[in-house]
């Protein structure tokens, strides 16, 4: 007995070790990226002299309030609005063939690329867009697109939608993560027995038991939404643009002397992001009181036709949009000329596919390559790491792990490359899987801690008792249980890392070409068609990675 | 006499080979060097030219070329910045650079460059240097450190079957404006084209024009650009979205213009309809015209940063863009359509032939000082940005 359980003793405290060597220590170069110049180092000679010169530039930019309004109400109604999309549609579907359907469309919604949805849904919804295309002449009469301006409207209503569309599908994967670790169906038929309506059910026991599991991936979702940059530059308002667009114009400029003001625009994007999540905090609390009290009022509920029906309705308009960019992106691949107002391309051939898939497959292999190494490597890092912490029951802050998540990349990749330049590491793979690493890490962590704390140790005890090794019953037993959340944090953690666009060419040196650095290189340009190959060669590989942790946990019996 | 000219080569004896030419010297050095072409891949055209200068490189002088594809070249500067900061003085990422304006301002400020060495290039003396103005770039002297590669002539082109007499002056162009609403735009300063386009603009509308040729004289600069921002208020609420929403750049205005959104879109090179309109992303009436106190015109160059490992290399591909035969397969609209560099006149007749199928360059108006941009943008940006 006490032979078999050391291994696990002996190994398990090695894993935060190594996450503190591997993923937390370069945030302290990260930080100094971003916090020398906004106190006022030169960046040439590297002198510090503290001044306020950066702050006060900062303040002193026309439109800063307008800018920082902006980005709240665009960041936090995308927040909501996906999380009320997520937590009422899986109340009005589950257990009917909408959910399966649902299921089944998650893995290519997951995998588009947030630039390449951007360019479809601007081409979708613009005054010269397929919409209009579909209905002109007939119904619009149209000689010319109006001149509406329905995309970069000045409330940045477009952007919220957009954001709003494009975050559902990870909510919805994170909480059917969090839902194979809850009895779902035995809970809504004890509940229905008593006379509740299932959305009752839901409301009063069922969302109150998954909130705390997906409340950190809403976190990321949060900070995605208010640091957004891609998407806001093509869809957001220009004048002024939001907060995050402001930031990334300044770290554009080449001018030295102005990279104080980037980096000091960062913090704020940085402490705004911390604001609004304590904000956010307090309206929990509020939110849960209120919850503790409809729990007990006996109210089973009336028959929710009418909200039934508004959420259905508001799900398939949702994945009604999705799949229209996908279908406009996939038109667009084979198009070599679609004008206004043609409904459909007038010309259509396979010359875009044969003349850049040839140059797609070696950029191809390196993306693979990378994202399996530092997702795998992230995920046993992350396990190891939850696993550890259970046992010694010291968690660690969360807000130094989702740093990487929370602060803008390029003033922290700086920082991390000087420091991998002053150790002597020159570019190679194995540097940009360790870049890539610090930025999966946190994903993978944020998608799994909640699932696995929750985790019923009673089961694992119920093993020990009959004699397992604690290594027997963690194998046998937790890993089986947790396969789905572990799964799709990995697939999580993968297409994070497909995505990675400056890591890969800051600590690669631009000598290490993935497909994701073709795209955005050859994608700046903004041909539709172009944009749409590769948006589309992005998606397959994220997607099959999705796909495989749909299908994997149900080839396991004893799964939930 | 004959006694002279045999001093003469006896003199000249000791230098050879090795030490007259140091070009040779050059070219055994670069010799199966791997040079990192740090450049903006945004463009398939652009990409499959650099791909045809690789096989061509490699064929001739046995050297390997990578193109590495960048959304924005800004981020080279700061990895560059970023190994000068860790004292990584040689061995550095980059080998070659496609650069001009603020990006190479910032270098040269920062020591980041190698050279000077244009001089040294065989190709140097083809160079038009008489009608392009060379040794400046934005007019910050060039030194010698970075080569001229393409010429940028703002332009904007249009639909003849929709807008048959484009406008060639601001007043015209405002005019056009107020017969057709909604139908005119320009990127946000300080998008590239924006910046452009207000310069143009100035360089038409301002009384001194020769002031924006010296460094920024604060108190001269709300009385040299009132035309300006006279005129914008004016056009403003004319143009498309009434100026509450810019297009993100040249490409963009291109979509746009094809789709019927609008009706003029910018563009910094003069081939760039006819180029457009074969790659089916214009209409067939699509043409282009400049304004008539000239187009606004600048040279894109190309570099070699201070801690390349292929200096050699860098310098052999520069020369070959250079050439004749490199300069004649840009300025093809089937492959990329740049203007030359070069000056056709001094070329063999052989090779001036290569050139006898592109248009000449459009009449053109010099780049002000880069501190009239840099303040434009500010001023624009406190008056409409918000």
């Amino acid at each position: 007995m006490e032979e078999t359980i050391r291994p696990l003793e002996m190994i398990l405290p090695l894993f935060p070790l190594i996450v503190i060597l591997l993923c937390l220590a370069p945030l302290i170069f990260a930080m100094a990226g971003i916090l020398l110049p906004a106190l006022g180092t030169n960046m040439v000679t590297g002198e510090l002299h503290l001044s306020l010169d950066a702050m006060k530039a900062l303040m002193a930019e026309p439109g800063l309030g307008q800018s920082l309004r902006l980005t709240l109400t665009t960041g936090s109604g995308a927040t909501l609005i996906s999380l009320a999309l997520a937590l009422l549609g899986i109340t009005f579907t589950w257990g009917t063939p909408w959910w399966r359907w649902i299921q089944r469309m998650l893995p290519p919604l997951l995998s588009l690329p947030h630039v390449a949805f951007a360019i479809g849904f601007a081409f979708l919804i613009s005054p010269s867009g397929w919409l209009a295309r579909l209905a002109t002449p007939g119904l619009t009469g149209w000689s010319r697109p109006p001149d509406w301006q329905i995309i970069q409207d000045p409330y940045g209503l477009t952007l919220t939608l957009a954001l709003a569309i494009k975050e559902t599908p990870f909510l919805l994967l994170i909480c059917m993560a969090a839902l194979s670790q809850i009895d779902v169906d035995r809970q809504l038929w004890l509940g229905r027995s008593l006379g509740y309506r299932p959305h009752q059910v839901w409301l009063k026991i069922l969302i109150p038991q998954i909130y705390p599991l997906i409340r950190l991936p809403l976190c990321a979702v949060m900070a995605y939404s208010l640091s957004v940059v891609d998407m806001a530059i093509l869809l957001g308002p220009n004048r002024p643009p939001t907060l995050s667009v402001v930031v990334f114009g300044w770290f554009q400029e080449p001018e030295l002397s102005l990279i104080p003001r980037a980096t000091s625009g960062a913090l704020l994007l940085l402490g705004l992001t911390g604001i609004f999540m304590g904000i956010w905090v307090l309206g929990e609390r509020l939110a849960a009181t209120l919850v503790k009290k409809i729990r007990i009022d006996g109210n089973r509920g009336r028959s929710p036709r009418g909200l039934t029906g508004i959420v259905r309705g508001s799900m398939g308009t949702g994945f009604f949009v999705s799949i229209s960019v996908l279908s406009a992106l996939l038109l667009w691949s084979v198009t070599t000329r679609w004008r206004f107002p043609d409904a459909w391309p007038a010309r259509v051939s396979l010359a875009n596919w044969a003349s850049e898939l040839p140059y797609a497959w070696y950029p191809m292999g390196f993306s693979v390559i990378i994202a399996l190494l530092s997702s795998i490597i992230a995920t046993l890092l992350v396990i190891g790491t939850l696993e550890h912490q259970n046992r010694t029951r010291r968690p660690w802050p969360l807000w130094i792990m989702a740093l990487p998540i929370l602060v803008p990349q390029l003033p922290m990749l700086f920082g991390i490359h000087v420091a991998a330049l002053r150790m002597g590491l020159s570019p190679t793979l194995p540097l940009v899987v360790w870049g890539h690493l610090i930025f999966v890490f946190p994903y993978i962590w944020i998608c799994l801690h909640g699932t696995y704390h929750r985790f019923d140790a009673r089961y694992t005890t119920v093993g020990l008792t009959m004699g397992h090794s604690p290594l027997t019953c963690f194998l046998k037993i937790k890993l089986p249980m947790l396969l789905r959340p572990i799964l799709f944090s990995w697939a999580v953690g993968f297409s994070v890392s497909i995505a990675q666009f400056l890591p890969t060419l800051m600590l690669g040196g631009g000598r290490i070409a993935t497909i994701t650095t073709e795209a955005v290189a050859i994608g700046s340009g903004v041909d539709r068609r172009i944009a749409a190959i590769y948006a589309l060669i992005q998606l397959t590989l994220p997607a099959l990675a999705y796909a495989m942790a749909l299908i994997l946990p149900r080839m396991k019996r004893g799964t939930p | 006499m004959i006694m002279r000219i045999i001093l003469l080569l006896a003199l000249a004896l000791p230098l050879s080979p090795a030490h007259a030419d140091p070009w040779k010297r050059t070219l055994a050095m670069a010799e199966n060097e791997t040079v990192y072409f740090n450049a903006w891949g945004g463009s398939k055209e652009i990409n499959d030219y650099i791909r045809w200068v690789g096989r061509e490189v490699q064929k001739r002088h046995g050297i390997r070329l990578v193109h590495v594809k960048v959304a924005d070249i800004s981020s080279v500067v700061s990895r560059i910045l970023a190994e000068k900061i860790a004292q990584k003085n040689e061995g550095g990422s980059v080998d070659m650079v496609w650069i001009n304006g603020e990006n190479f301002k910032a270098m040269k400020e920062a020591n980041l460059l190698y050279g000077p060495f244009t001089q040294a290039l065989p190709g140097f003396h083809r160079l038009n240097s008489q009608a392009l103005q060379m040794d400046r770039d934005f007019t910050v002297p060039v030194e010698g450190l970075e080569a001229p590669w393409g010429v940028g002539q703002l332009n904007f082109i249009y639909d003849a079957a929709r807008t048959p007499t484009p406008p060639k002056n601001a007043a015209a162009l405002l005019a056009y404006a107020q017969t057709h609403p909604g139908r005119i735009t320009y990127p946000m300063p300080p998008q590239f084209y924006g910046s452009s386009f207000l310069k143009q603009i100035l360089l038409d509308l301002a009384e001194e024009r020769a002031s924006l040729y010296a460094p920024l004289q604060e108190e001269a600069f709300q009385r040299v650009t009132a035309p300006l921002w006279h005129w914008l208020d004016a056009l403003h609420p004319l143009t498309w979205r009434s100026a509450r929403a810019f297009p993100t750049g040249s490409a963009h205005m291109i979509q746009l213009l094809d789709d019927g959104q609008i009706d003029l879109a910018i563009s910094f090179n003069p081939q760039d309809a006819a180029a457009k309109k074969k790659q089916g992303l214009l209409p067939d009436g699509a043409q282009f015209c400049t304004f008539d106190i000239g187009a606004l015109t600048n040279s894109h160059f190309l570099a070699i940063p201070y801690n390349s490992d292929a200096k050699a290399a860098a310098q052999v591909i520069i020369d070959f863009l250079l050439s004749p035969e490199a300069q004649a397969k840009k300025a093809d609209t089937n492959i990329w359509g740049d203007p030359t560099v070069l000056d056709i006149a001094t070329l063999a007749p052989e090779e001036r032939a290569l050139f006898q199928a592109f248009p000449p360059l459009q009449r053109s108006v010099a780049e002000p000082h880069p501190s009239w941009m840099t303040a434009m943008e500010r001023e624009w940006k406190r008056r409409y940005g918000h």
